[in-house]
Order: structure tokens, then sequence, then C-alpha cells
């Protein structure tokens, strides 16, 4: 299975946005993926490609292939982007800036998930509210799936991409295609959907950093 | 009748709600509790029709309305997975699975495996990045030596013993560990070991406290059943 992790890197506020890159970065190398194997690429979105060598060693010693996007539709649209260029990889794992791995071995679980469930929309998160849908904070799923969706996602779209009628995970299931949270211990189509625990999550997000600190 | 499997569970659209007496609808995207409140007192402020309708204000009869509303529209569209029916006939989706004890197993032991990766290469890096001294030429030749004739000298490329990222980082290392123009004479024999997962090219070079501070009690004892192996004789020396 061809895999990559793309690692989206907002270069329109950096003071906000390396330190949580080199978080980024640190979690990956302290908690690894496992023994699947992947490429890593980071999108640089609002960046100039004239700073290529900063870039690349934003995430060191992490060998990333930087790519570049205008940061229209935000991460959603540099995953969009990336997806294009992706066409001929069986899975896209989309990790927002804010992310952070919390223990060893999360592609490993990723792609068992992907295997024991076939193709479709995965996520770390999962909500009902205000409609069903997987967080877009981590996701993954076959870059062709992200191509056949046919709305090309700007600023004012992001948020409809992810949970609005017209979102990723009810154009997923149109298609007929499976839509699960992965957790460490299961992976749970929507009307299993609860509340996590920290220590079921494969990753740390803003979300759950806040749940935590509180 | 059909009934919402799940009043927490938002249908597609929204849950929602239309008093037609009234032509009243009820907020959007708002969750079950708050359309059936509105629903109350919006039936409050006409009592009128409270009288003449019969409606109900009882919380829990009210929430029997809401749920039978959304219900019928949930059946109308098809959208048999949020409701419950005698009607339906569809295969509920799989429930999850959690990993076997074995295929847990795996996973561990693959994240054990790739942590030892990269806790090596995170050493080197932090080595490189400190510009300290390596260990004078004649050591890094006897060490060199020693670990080319090892039989946990790992042959093969970088990317037959890591993931791409692991291989990649490591390679970088080694060139800058060549720009600094620090090879020994068995550079083209030197693998990884399999024991700590480190490019030997490399780590022939670093002083001895530094190998000893960053090795765990776990790879050190490994170590330790290699006689010839010259990391544990060098640390029990200075120790």
């Amino acid at each position: 299975m061809k895999i990559a992790l793309v690692y989206v890197y907002p270069a329109v506020m950096p003071q906000i946005y390396r330190p949580l890159a080199q978080r980024f970065a640190a979690s990956y190398m302290k908690f690894p993926p496992g023994a699947t194997d992947h490429e890593l690429f980071m999108v640089v979105n609002g960046g100039m490609p004239s700073n290529q060598k900063h870039y690349e060693h934003l995430l060191a010693p992490l060998p990333v292939q930087v790519h570049y996007h205008d940061n229209s539709g935000k991460d959603i649209g540099a995953f969009q982007m990336m997806a294009a260029e992706l066409h001929n990889y069986d899975l896209m794992v989309c990790i927002g800036s804010p992310v952070q791995c919390r223990k060893a071995g999360w592609l490993d679980r990723m792609v068992m998930a992907y295997e024991d469930y076939g193709p479709g929309l995965y996520g770390a998160y999962g909500f009902h509210q205000p409609l069903p849908h997987i967080r877009t904070t981590v996701f993954w799923l076959p870059p062709a799936l992200m191509n056949a969706y046919g709305t090309h996602v700007t600023n004012q779209y992001r948020y409809e991409f992810e949970h609005g009628t017209k979102s990723i995970f009810y154009f997923t299931k149109q298609k007929g295609f499976v839509t699960r949270v992965v957790t460490w211990d299961g992976c749970y189509g929507e009307d299993e959907w609860r509340p996590l625990y920290p220590h079921e999550c494969l990753f740390t997000d803003q979300h759950m950093e806040r749940m935590s600190t509180t | 009748m059909a009934q919402l499997k799940n009043r927490q569970m938002q249908i597609p659209n929204g849950l929602r709600f239309l008093q037609p007496e009234t032509g009243w609808q009820s907020p959007r995207q708002a969750s079950f509790d708050v359309i059936v409140r509105a629903l109350i007192a919006h039936r409050r402020s006409r009592p009128d029709l409270v009288q003449k309708h019969n409606w109900s204000l009882d919380y829990d009869m009210v929430a029997a309305e809401v749920d039978a509303f959304n219900a019928r529209l949930c059946e109308r569209h098809g959208w048999l997975n949020y409701i419950n029916t005698p009607n339906t006939e569809m295969l509920p989706p799989p429930k999850s699975k959690a990993p076997s004890l074995q295929e847990r197993k795996l996973l561990d032991a693959a994240a054990g495996r790739a942590k030892k990766i990269w806790t090596g290469v995170r050493t080197i890096s932090d080595f490189i990045a400190s510009g300290a001294p390596t260990v004078d030429q004649k050591l890094a030749e006897q060490r060199a030596a020693i670990c080319a004739a090892c039989p946990h000298n790992g042959k093969g490329d970088f990317t037959s013993w890591f993931t791409a990222p692991a291989a990649g980082a490591i390679k970088r290392q080694i060139e800058a560990m060549q720009e600094r123009k620090i090879t020994t004479s068995q550079d083209d024999k030197l693998g990884t070991c399999d024991i700590c997962y480190c490019a030997m090219r490399v780590k022939v070079h670093f002083p001895i406290e530094f190998i000893a501070a960053h090795t765990s009690g776990e790879v050190m004892d490994e170590f330790r059943k290699v006689p010839h192996c010259w990391v544990h004789k060098e640390i029990d020396a200075v120790e």
C-alpha cells in the first residue's frame, strides 16, 4: 500500500505555526508511526518557494517533500491540492498543524482498520453535532475519494466540507464507502460514536489539548 | 411507527419541526432538546390554539411528537440509518471490532522497534547539531573493524531496514558527517546494527560518554550478549 502523510504548515503566521510544526516533528519521532512504510509531505500554505531550504528543515531531521499552496480553502484546500498530486497513492493521511502523535504505532493502527473495513473516510474523532462528521484535524482516505469530491473548497466552504450538509462525510456515505472513527481499541461507525478518553485517541489535537487542560 | 435511533444524533440537514397550524418552524441546526423546549414555548404563547387543537405542553409528549416528525422525514428520504422501523430490512453496519490480542502484540512490537529506530535518529541528530568533537580516527577505525566483522552488522540499503522517512533522515545524517570528512576505511562494509538500529558508519565516531547517555538499559543488555562488541566494553572501561 502506497501511503502519504500530508502535514499542513500555514506559513501565514509562522510565530504560531512554526512551534506547532516542530512539536509535531518531535512527537512523530517520540511516538513514530510504526512499521508501515510511508512518505512524508508538507504543504506550505501561503509560503514562497524562495524559502524552500527553511521549510525543508522545519520538521528536521524528518525528511519532507515540500509542496506549496496559496492558502485558499485553508488546510482543506491544501489537502485537496495534494490529493490531485497523490492520485497514484492508496491512502492519504491529512494532518492539521496542531496535531501531535501520542503513542507509537499509529499508522500501523490506521492501516489495520483500513484493511479491516475497506476504503472510505476515517478519522481520529467523530461528532454528531451540528451534523454527523469526522473531524478534519486528522483524517485519512484514498486520494481518489478526495478527488471525486466535486466542490473546490474555498475559505467560505471549509467548514461546509467538514460538517455541513455537503460534507466529505456525507459524500463518502452517499458513494457507499465507510465512515469510521479509529481508536486504539476500536473502529466505530457513527451509531457507536461517543466521547473518547484521551488514552483511546490516536492523536492529540487542539480540542483534546483544551479538554486535558480544563 | 418509526422512531429516531438516537435523539442526540442529527439527521441530514438537521433535526427540525413544523407546527402546521401556525407555520412555526424550529430553529435551524438546533439540538433535539432545544427544539422540544422551543416548541413548548411557542405553544404556551398560543393558549387559544392549545385548547382548540389539544396540543400537549408536557415535555415527554412533545418530545415524542418531535421524534415522530423527524423519523417520518427520515423514512420518506430513505435515511434509514437514523431510525428504528419494523419495515427496515437493511443490514446494520458492522460493529466495531477491537484489535485481537495477537494484533495488539504485533502493533506493540512494531511500535517498539520504530521507537528504537527514532531514538537512534534523534541521538545522531543531537550529536551532529551539538558540533561536539568525534573520537580520534584510530579509535573509530578500531570500532569500525569490529563492526564490519560482526554478525549484527545488518547489510542492505537503509530502505530495507527503515520506513522511508527514517531511511531519509539517516542518509542525511551520513551526508552531514561526510561533509565534515568524518569517515573510516570500513565505511563500505558498515550497515545497520540490528541491536540498536543505528547506522554504524556514523556511530563509530561518537564519544562513548554520548553513546552511554543515549542507550537504554534494554539495548545495553542486548549489547552485553555480544562478547566482541566495543560498545559495552568501552562503557564498562569508563565506569
